[in-house]
Order: C-alpha cells, then structure tokens, then sequence
C-alpha cells in the first residue's frame, strides 16, 4: 500500500471562503459542489423543513427561464443541478461530461445569481415533501432516528429540528422566498469543489465565478446552539403495530477536530462502528442472535452530535438484550479492549481509507471535511498515521469517555406497556403515541433557541 | 469504448471444473474487488423451503473448514477490505473490495467456503434467530411490508413475487439437512461464476484460479434444475389496499425472460420515457398537469420474466384515472409516432456519463459485469452496452413499444393507502346516516 493519500489542492480566499480542485484525467466527467455554511440554521422555529423547500424552490432555476426550460436545458447537457439543504449548511452540486463543464458552470452561475423563485411552483413543492414525510412518519426506524437526536439536543437543535407535514402545510412562498435568500449568503467557511477531468488553473477560474455569484452576507446565521437533553431519561413512542422494539442509546458525542478523534474512532469501531467486528455485534447477533444489527456511531460535525447505539429486537427479548448492551459496555468501561481487537481496529481504520478515495468526489469531501475540522491535509495524513501507533491505553481511556458511567438516553419505539414491564424507570419515563409529531414531544422547547 | 482510460477491456476464462473467471483490469486505484455469483436464489428453493437461499448466506459467514466463524470477515477488514453478501431471485453474490495486494488471501478465504463450508447445528440455531429478527424488521416498516404484499397479489406464487427474504415459518422450520443438501447441489463450479476487477493482473488470477478452485469439483447425482414457469404480471385494471400513506398509480407491462429481450432498446424506451426531470411522463404529471408529486419508471429484467413499470404516486383527494390516462397516452403516442429522434443524443449523453462515472468504482463494475453475465449471458454486453445504445434506431424502440404496450400485456394498478378515509367518502356518509 503506498505510504501516502491522494492530495487535492486548494486556495483558501481572504474572504474565508476555500477552494479545493482534484484532478483525475482518464475519465471524462467533472463533479462539482459548492458547500455553504446556514441550512437548516435558517428554518424558523415553526417551521422545520423551511430552508430545504427554500433550496428546492432556488433549484428551479434563474429569472427569465421557466422551470420547465430549466429542466430540459441541464438535461440536454446530462446533469441535474442539484441545491440540497443539510443540518446546518446548504449544497449546490452538479456532475457532467467534461465537454459539457463551462456551459453548466454558466447556467449554474446565473441560477445562484438571479434565482428565479417562481411563485408558481411553491405550491407543487410544498406537496411533494408534505408527501414524502407522510411516509418518512409513518416508518418506526425514521421516527426511533428523530427521537433520539430530540431527546439529546432538544427540539430547536438544527441536528434535531426535522420536518413533519404540519409545519410545512402552511408554509408561505413568502416564507419561502425570505429563507431562500439567506441560504445563498456567502459566508466565512464556504467551500467550493471541482474534481475529475479538469486541470486547477480552469477548475478554481469555474469555482470562483460561481462563489462569486453568491451573495455578499447581510444575516449570519446562529452559532452553534447548546445542546440541551432532555429531563426524563427514557422516551417510548407507543406504536402497538409492530412486534420488535427499535431502541436507540445516546449520551454526548464529540465535535470535529476533537483531539482524541483517533483514539475515539478506534474505541468507536471496536464498541459496535466496525460492524461485525465490534463487540457489540458480537455479543447481540452473533451470540445471542438477539438482532440482525447493532451500531454505534460516533459523529464527527461542526456542532456537537450525540454518540449513539441503535437497534431492535422482538418485544419480549429486549430486557435480555438490553441487559447484554449494558453488561459489554460495563466491560469495555472495566477492563477495556484487548490487543488482538486492536489490531483489527488499526488495520481496518487504516486500510479502508486509502481504499474510500478512489474516485475525485470521495477525495474532496474527505479534505473538505478536513478543512471544516481545522485540518490540512497535512493533519489528515498525520491522523491517517495516527492509527497505526495509537497505545491501547490511549483508545481504552477515549473509549471511558465516550461511554462514561454507561448512563445512556434511550428511546423506544415499540408496544409501551411491553418495553415497560422490561425497561427500568429510573431517570424518569415520557410515554407517547407513535404518531405524535416532534413539536408535541416531551422536550420541544419550542420558543427556544 | 471504454469509459476509463485506465481500464483494459474485460477478458475470461474457464477453469476444467466449469468455473468461469471474468476480469477486468484497471490500475487506477490501489483497489479490487471479488465477486462470486451463484446461480442460488429464490427459484432454486423448495416450496415449503422459502428463503433458504438467503439463510445459507447467512451461514457462509459462520466458518468453513479453515477459518473459524468470525474469521473471514475479520481477515478482510484488518486488511481494510470490507465484505457483504446478497440473495435475489436467481442468484446470491459474495462480495469483497479489499486493497489489491491481498487478492490471494480472498481466494483462499472464499475457495475454503465455497468448497468446504461447516455447517454445525448450533450456528444454524442462532442465525436462525438473526434471520427471523432481519424478517420482522422489513415486516415492521409500512413501506416495505406494503412492497411485498404488493408483489404477491401481482404474481401470486411465482418465485419473483416473493420475498428473498423468505417466510418466517419456513425459515424457523427449516433444518440442518435442508441446508447441508441445498448448498452441496447448488454451491458447485459449474452452477457459479467469479468476477474480479479492479488492480490486478490476469495472469495471476488466472494462477490463483487453478490453485484454490482448481479441486472444485460438481457432486455425483446431481439432481435436475427447478423448472421455473415465466414470470407473467396480470393484466387490465386492479386495485389494491397497502400500507403506504400516498395513493400511487402504475402502468406495468410483463418482459419475456431477459435472454429473449432487445436490453438495449428496452433501456432506451425506458430512459425515453421516464428516466430524469424533464421525461414526458415526469414532466406532465408533475410539472404540467400537477397530478402527481413524483412519476418516474424502471424495468425489472430477469431469467424468466420481469416488468416495466411507470408510476406516479400524489397527495390525495383525487382521482386515479385522470392519471392513468396520462401515462396511457404517452406510453401509446411512443408506440405509435415513435420517438423523439431529437431525445435519443440526450439520453445516450445521459447514459454516457453514468457510464464513465461506474468506472470510478471496481465494486459496482463487478456488479454490472455480473449482471450481463447472469442475466444478458455474456459478461462483455457491460462493455459494448455504449456501442450498443449508439446503434439503436428510433423504430427498434418504437418496435419494442408495439410490442409491449398492448392491451393483454398491461396492467393499471391503483394503489390505496390502507388506513385512508379519503377515497370513501359516500360510504363514510352513509355509515353515519345509518348509525344516527
């Protein structure tokens, strides 16, 4: 394996805006993708879901054309021009063949530049996300998802504010137009990609003409917000429908660039991140064949995320597979990993990187996230070395911080009156029907933030 | 044309034992990925056998002769290397990507189960557990619950109608015997295929090849493959009740079995079609017309049968017909004016660039050289599939259409969310009449 990472390069502007160009030439295409710090950091606290529809609603293209000659113009050139809204940034991106790069460049420029938001479409874009987070709702794992990440944030978190068709049914164009124009403000931390079949003389001449075209900042947006977990300690969405209970455990998480990263993401894979090589797996599937999956995952954001174990099991197994959760994280707390699980740990860590970059958009997304973390790409290959001599000491002490007195949040979706019998109230217990909306869960905190 | 300069063209070759080896060098990335097709899915299982198939998978994972349970995932991931497996219809795939300098080690790993799997009745037992939970959890989403219940009133008992995943009672039934019998008449060199791409070079795999497969050899007694009738949608209109939460509509047409199937032209009628924001039937039912908040289209083809499938799903109130008629016409004005010739450079410039992008990863070009082997029959119609949808003409498609688009090959299926109110109003009325 070569000793080295692929490099990107990158020029960072006075205005702290970044720019990152990787250049691959034996394949004709070129992604690109503008990253811009706000998102859901936008979405009033009514309205969860706002700065998605707001994005949805920029995507329709520039003044002068009609969302239909939008469609059929990116089309011909075999893109999709795609603006996304995520936790708290918002993305424009758009891939092609490489002969196609500076038309689409152009159109994209003048769809940031003038959007033309046209009052037409609010409607039809309304609909379609009412209609798919009727279903998003209707589904026990989306709704065990949002739980949890309520119970550990609070309701107004951007990380937790997620949308539900009520919000969004009496969302105005108004509304709509006003986030629009603050999700496209260019702001310190924006990040704008190119890689694939281009040269960076031509790639940052592109990546700046569309960072360009954003506009100068006149709102910024919040800084991150305080978490704020909830009272009781144990939520359960009563839904009588299903015969498995989905249960998540969260405690606090870390944010990116924490100086532990290495150590935590080896005591992480080892916990229940490395699939069927954590203990976790172990204990639950392959043991007690109590579940198909159990995951722990440790996030690496701007903002503090919650670390996070999640599975489910039938009704009337989950106290026996609760209690193994308890008793293997009581261990790795105890008496820690061994070498051997170390070992496994390292190379995998180690190993599946090199293997994940493989293509220009994997490689920029990774620098990408670098850069967001306060790390060159220097750093980053440090940390990529860190793996292999990190001293078990070392990832047994993350792995007690992470874990800590094993005093989990948890949440429950499931039969309420089954988890009961099988869960310990202590810390305090909320019960509420399955179909409730977040904005009528325990903690809400709606006029918060 | 290859998409990647990279990458040579894709070449095979066959070991005494029947087992075919396709490779498909590209240096690129200091990456491959292995993949091994057996011809073991749903239609190979015994009736009252459903999901047989998928456990043995399962229990792939849990030792073989060499290499203790747990071994062979934990050998691939201390390499960095990541493993998986799936079961389908008509074949189950175990997969690795892994850094190229390791290719050996995954020959040994994986010749040792495919020739010596362990079966013990105790890990049998316990994944049963894990399979039944894996069950339950599909079971217990609506959306996906209301997909196989809707597969199952359109195809009855045809394997293709049920899940891979197989029945609860059957799986909880099903014994070591079942197993052990199942693998040994299936999991043989003549009924399976290897695929490799990515860095590595020919003629090792070709050593490779002969030094772990080389002793596979078929079983004696082999009994005669499961005769599979063709897969056949049924036709006119029908509505069914699932547990989704948005009214859907769809315009099915059944496909003759994949090796009697123009891919070409069917992938073009259907890109035509349906494929993108601005295809007619997205456009008019969600742009124009805003009937629908989403239209698309997709074809299932397979060894014995499929569908091709337009659809639409809306927020109700409303009606279904008014729908149906939408994509009725545009399906019918294809079949009989033919289509756009101006559409066909978009979508082969579409289907260009998706083309290239594959060749950024060795997994998924596995997975496609795989499926033109198993369902195309030869492996390199992946690697012609450019030449190919260049030589397409507009009446090859229009022919196709003609051909499908008729009225005893159509079904119009409206799909009802089980728990909605909305679709009866005069019933709800008349209930409360009644009950005043």
């Amino acid at each position: 394996m070569s000793n080295s990472l692929p490099k990107a390069e990158y020029l960072r502007k006075d205005d702290g805006t970044v720019l990152l160009c990787h250049e691959r030439r034996d394949v004709p295409v070129v992604s690109v993708l503008l990253r811009i710090p706000g998102g859901n950091l936008y979405n009033p606290l009514d309205r969860p879901g706002l700065a998605a529809l707001a994005t949805d609603l920029v995507g329709e293209g520039p003044v002068g054309t009609t969302p239909m000659e939008w469609r059929r113009i990116t089309e011909k050139l075999a893109a999709e021009i795609e603006f996304d809204s995520g936790p708290d940034y918002s993305t424009i991106r758009f891939s092609c063949l490489s002969e196609n790069l500076g038309e689409l460049c152009n159109l994209t420029r003048r769809a940031i530049e003038e959007p033309g938001l046209p009052r037409s479409e609010w409607k039809q874009i309304v609909k379609t996300m009412r209609a798919s987070l009727r279903e998003h709702w209707a589904q026990p794992s989306s709704v065990s998802n949002h739980l949890s990440a309520v119970q550990s944030l609070g309701y107004s978190h951007p990380l937790a504010h997620a949308p539900f068709e009520k919000a969004l049914a009496k969302a105005t164009l108004e509304q709509g137009v006003a986030v629009a124009g603050q999700v496209l403000q260019k702001q310190n931390g924006t990040c704008g990609m190119i890689g694939g079949d281009i040269d960076s003389e031509d790639g940052f001449k592109y990546l700046s003409e569309l960072v360009g075209a954003l506009r100068e900042i006149t709102i910024p947006v919040d800084d991150a917000p305080e978490p704020k977990p909830s009272a009781a300690r144990i939520w359960i969405a009563d839904n009588r429908k299903v015969d498995q209970v989905f249960f998540t455990l969260s405690r606090r998480g870390i944010c990116a660039g924490d100086p532990d990263r290495i150590a935590l993401r080896l005591a992480n894979y080892m916990t229940g991140g490395g699939a069927f090589e954590s203990r976790l797996m172990d204990k639950v599937r392959e043991e007690a064949g109590g579940t198909y999956g159990i995951h722990s995952r440790l996030q690496e954001q701007r903002l503090e995320t919650p670390f996070k174990i999640s599975s489910f099991t039938k009704v009337e197994r989950l106290g026996e597979m609760l209690g193994i959760v308890d008793q293997t994280l009581k261990e790795i707390v105890e008496q820690g990993f061994t070498e051997d699980e170390l070992k496994t740990a390292r190379g995998n860590l180690y190993g599946a990187l090199p293997l994940r970059l493989t293509s220009p958009s994997a490689i920029l997304d990774w620098v990408a996230a670098g850069i967001r973390a306060g790390l060159d790409q220097d750093a980053l290959e440090q940390d990529w070395h860190a793996y292999e001599t990190m001293p078990l000491e070392k990832v047994n002490a993350a792995a007690r911080r992470v874990i800590g007195d094993g005093e989990f949040r948890k949440t429950f979706v499931g039969p309420a009156q089954e988890i009961q019998r099988q869960v310990s109230a202590a810390g305090g217990v909320e019960i509420f029907p399955f179909k409730t909306m977040p904005d009528k869960w325990p903690h809400a905190m709606i006029s918060e933030r | 044309m290859m998409p990647s300069m990279t990458r040579a063209a894709a070449t095979s070759f066959d070991l005494s034992n029947g087992l075919r080896f396709v490779v498909a060098e590209d240096h690129a990335a200091p990456v491959a990925t292995l993949g091994l097709w057996v011809r073991a899915g749903v239609c190979d299982e015994p009736d009252d056998c459903r999901g047989m198939a998928h456990f043995l998978e399962h229990l792939m994972f849990r030792g073989s002769e060499n290499f203790a349970p747990k071994e062979h995932t934990k050998r691939i991931s201390l390499k960095g290397g990541s493993c998986n497996a799936f079961t389908s219809f008509d074949m189950t795939v175990y997969h690795e990507s892994f850094p190229s300098h390791a290719l050996a080690e995954m020959f040994e790993l994986e010749s040792d189960r495919f020739m010596r799997l362990k079966l013990d009745p105790e890990s049998i037992e316990i994944e049963k557990k894990v399979v039944l939970e894996e069950i339950r959890v599909y079971e217990n989403q609506p959306m996906s619950r209301a997909f196989r219940r809707l597969l199952r009133a359109l195809g009855g008992e045809h394997p293709y109608a049920l899940d891979p995943l197989g029945h609860f009672d059957n799986v909880e039934s099903c014994r070591f015997d079942d197993l052990a019998t199942f693998y040994r008449q299936l999991y043989r060199p003549g009924n399976t295929f290897v695929v490799v791409c990515g860095d590595v070079d020919i003629d090792e795999v070709k050593k490779l090849a002969e030094q772990y497969f080389g002793e596979w050899s078929d079983p004696e007694g082999l009994s005669v493959p499961r005769a599979v009738a063709p897969f056949r949608l049924p036709t006119g209109d029908q509505i069914e009740r699932v547990s989704i939460e948005v009214p859907v509509l769809a315009r099915a047409h059944t496909l003759p079995s994949s090796d009697k199937v123009d891919h070409t032209a069917l992938n073009l009628l259907c890109a035509l079609l349906a494929d993108g924001e601005a295809s007619p039937i997205r456009e008019t039912l969600v742009k124009k017309k805003r009937l629908c908040v989403e239209a698309g289209g997709m074809n299932y083809n397979l060894l014995h049968g499929g569908a091709l499938v337009f659809f639409g799903a809306f927020l109700p109130p409303g009606k279904f017909e008014p729908r149906h008629a939408v994509i009725r016409d545009i399906c019918s004005q294809l079949a009989e004016e033919g289509p756009d010739e101006a559409l066909f450079e978009e979508k082969l410039r579409r289907f260009k660039k998706r083309f290239a992008f594959e060749s950024y990863s060795s997994n998924f070009q596995m997975l496609q050289f795989g499926e033109a082997e198993l369902h195309e029959g030869d492996y390199r119609k992946y690697e012609t599939r450019m030449v190919d949808l260049a030589e397409v003409t507009p009446a090859r498609v229009q022919n196709l259409a003609r051909e499908l688009f008729v009225t005893e090959n159509t079904l119009e299926l409206s799909v009802i969310p089980e728990n909605q109110k909305w679709y009866m109003p005069l019933v709800g009325l008349a209930m409360k009449a009644v009950q005043k």
